[in-house]
């Protein structure tokens, strides 16, 4: 194993194993966190899957229902009835703290009708299409929130797992092995002493 | 008024042209293609391989669709003895061409774009006429009391920003366009023909506006005066359920288009079942047409059959593009050519 390069004496020491305190805690921290935010991850997950494949379900009804106006106009009286919209969405997004993420909420506040344009130009389905894609627009929203605090989270586990792996396989061998090579030449000091103090003492008994 | 002997002439030249109307069979056909370069195939078979060759791409059928029907009112107006008969069937599309005009200008004065490429050639207005006229804000030589109606839209966008309101009186203008034209023709099949079909916009605006919950006060607006059926009948509705709509106009002869329509319960598809079979009642107007060699509505009846042909051709065409179910583009076909 890679040991740091340092001077081998007691404050070095001392201040080593301050540091892999400090790591082995925030090892444990890191990890509580990691762990914590892959269960939240997997329950967002899940939800945005199931919401997902009923917005897909009805998209394809919405777009149906927008064909069968399609089929039974002239495109450019259908393009002519959207040309000028009545109903207008206000998006507001909020910020909500997941594990030190910053989830976004949105709010979306759709106001007037879509029903904008004249009768005898325009066909029935394009009323019953334009209904169901208004009610479509907050669970797109929602879904669009969703997903990306599925991504932001995603991001955020991914980060977490660097930190967590370079702490528990580097940082944290790294203080353990220096701290030996350390204890080892000071202890090595130690007993070089010891047998220097003991050679001086047997001459001085000798003479 | 031109005598009923003289379309002799253009009810022979009608009867052959009837000839090369696209029989039922070769719409099924076009319906069971399996991918849309199959359906123009077949429909190289028809009148329609003349327009064929412009097509930029298989999905531009639109174009083809368009450039047949324009043929057909250039071809019919040539030969017929009074043009206000072609005018009638025409005059839908001089109004659209109107809202994109008018909505453009809007646009342009929000800061938004010009929709030029909305406008249709189908028109009786030549649109070039008519661009010239929005954009010089020169109105006084329109038709159809479009030099009046114009400028009265714009300023009534001024006043209130609401195109829905400017929607209505245009649509309101090209309904009493309509009655009057017909009246002016002095012929009862084209009286009778356009009667029937205010009533039949008027009873589908009523549809739309039920399942909108639109109350009595808030509906008037949407409704058509010029048909059999009074406007205040019509506004007694709105407080009837649909079951009960039947019964409440058996006096007139559009309450035999709810026997043709199973269920009643369901306004969602009651709605797109109401508008094919109100086709088919406008339809039945001029059936009788048939057997009448020179009365002036087989000029309508032919120029509404052609209509008719458009409309199911492209229910075809678009749900073999998109792969939909046929079965639910069978039930949209109008019938009774």
């Amino acid at each position: 194993m890679p040991r740091m390069s340092v001077n081998p004496n007691r404050m070095e020491l001392s201040r080593l194993k301050k540091r892999l305190f400090v790591a082995k805690r925030g090892h444990k921290l890191l990890k509580d966190k990691q762990d914590a935010l892959i269960k939240a991850f997997l329950e967002r997950a899940r939800e945005g899957k199931a919401l997902r494949e009923e917005l897909e379900e009805e998209l394809a009804a919405c777009y149906k229902s927008f064909l069968l106006a399609r089929a039974q106009t002239l495109p450019a009286m259908l393009e002519q009835a959207l040309m000028i919209s009545g109903a207008k969405c206000d998006l507001r997004v909020d910020y909500q703290n997941v594990m030190s993420v910053m989830v976004p909420v949105y709010s979306v506040d759709q106001h007037g009708s879509p029903h904008n344009y004249g009768l005898a130009t325009s066909s029935g389905s394009l009323d019953l299409a334009l209904e169901r894609f208004a009610k479509l627009i907050p669970k797109l929203i929602e879904l669009a929130a969703k997903e990306k605090a599925i991504r932001l989270m995603a991001y955020e586990i991914e980060k977490t797992r660097r930190r967590v792996n370079a702490l528990e396989h580097v940082l944290i061998p790294d203080f353990i092995d220096t701290i030996r090579y350390i204890t080892m030449k000071l202890d090595e000091q130690e007993r070089s002493t010891l047998s220097r103090l003991m050679k001086i003492k047997e001459i001085v008994r000798s003479h | 008024m031109a005598p009923a002997e003289r379309f002799a002439y253009a009810v022979a030249r009608l009867r052959a042209m009837s000839g090369r109307l696209l029989e039922e069979s070769l719409i099924q056909r076009i319906l069971d293609c399996e991918d849309l370069d199959s359906a123009l195939k077949i429909l190289a078979e028809t009148a329609y391989s003349a327009w064929l060759v412009e097509l930029k791409g298989s999905g531009d059928f639109d174009r083809i669709i368009e450039a047949e029907l324009s043929n057909a009112y250039t071809e019919v107006q040539k030969f017929v003895p009074d043009e206000r008969l072609v005018q009638l069937c025409r005059i839908p599309y001089d109004f659209h061409n109107v809202k994109v005009l008018v909505k453009s200008a809007i646009l342009v004065r929000e800061g938004g774009e010009r929709r030029y490429d909305l406008l249709t050639s189908l028109g009786n207005i030549p649109v070039e006429e008519l661009v010239v006229a929005v954009e010089s804000e020169d109105y006084r030589l329109l038709p159809f009391g479009l030099h009046r109606l114009l400028p009265l839209c714009l300023s009534q966008w001024e006043q209130t920003r609401d195109i829905l309101q400017v929607e209505n009186s245009l649509d309101a203008g090209l309904f009493s366009v309509l009655a009057e034209i017909a009246v002016a023709t002095g012929f009862d099949s084209a009286v009778r023909w356009v009667k029937g079909r205010i009533d039949a916009e008027n009873i589908r605006n009523l549809l739309r506006l039920k399942r909108l919950d639109l109350d009595i006060a808030g509906a008037a607006s949407f409704l058509h005066e010029g048909g059999w059926i009074a406007g205040e009948k019509l506004l007694a509705l709105l407080n009837e359920p649909v079951e009960s709509w039947p019964r409440v106009l058996s006096f007139s002869d559009v309450s035999g288009v709810f026997a043709n329509v199973p269920d009643l319960s369901d306004l969602g598809a009651l709605i797109v079942e109401m508008e094919r079979a109100l086709d088919e009642y406008v339809s039945a107007i001029l059936a009788r047409a048939k057997y009448e060699a020179f009365t002036p509505e087989n000029v309508i009846a032919y120029l509404w059959a052609k209509e008719m042909e458009a409309k199911n051709l492209r229910i075809a065409l678009v749900a073999v593009a998109n792969n939909t179910d046929r079965t639910i583009a069978r039930g949209l076909l109008r019938h009774g050519r």
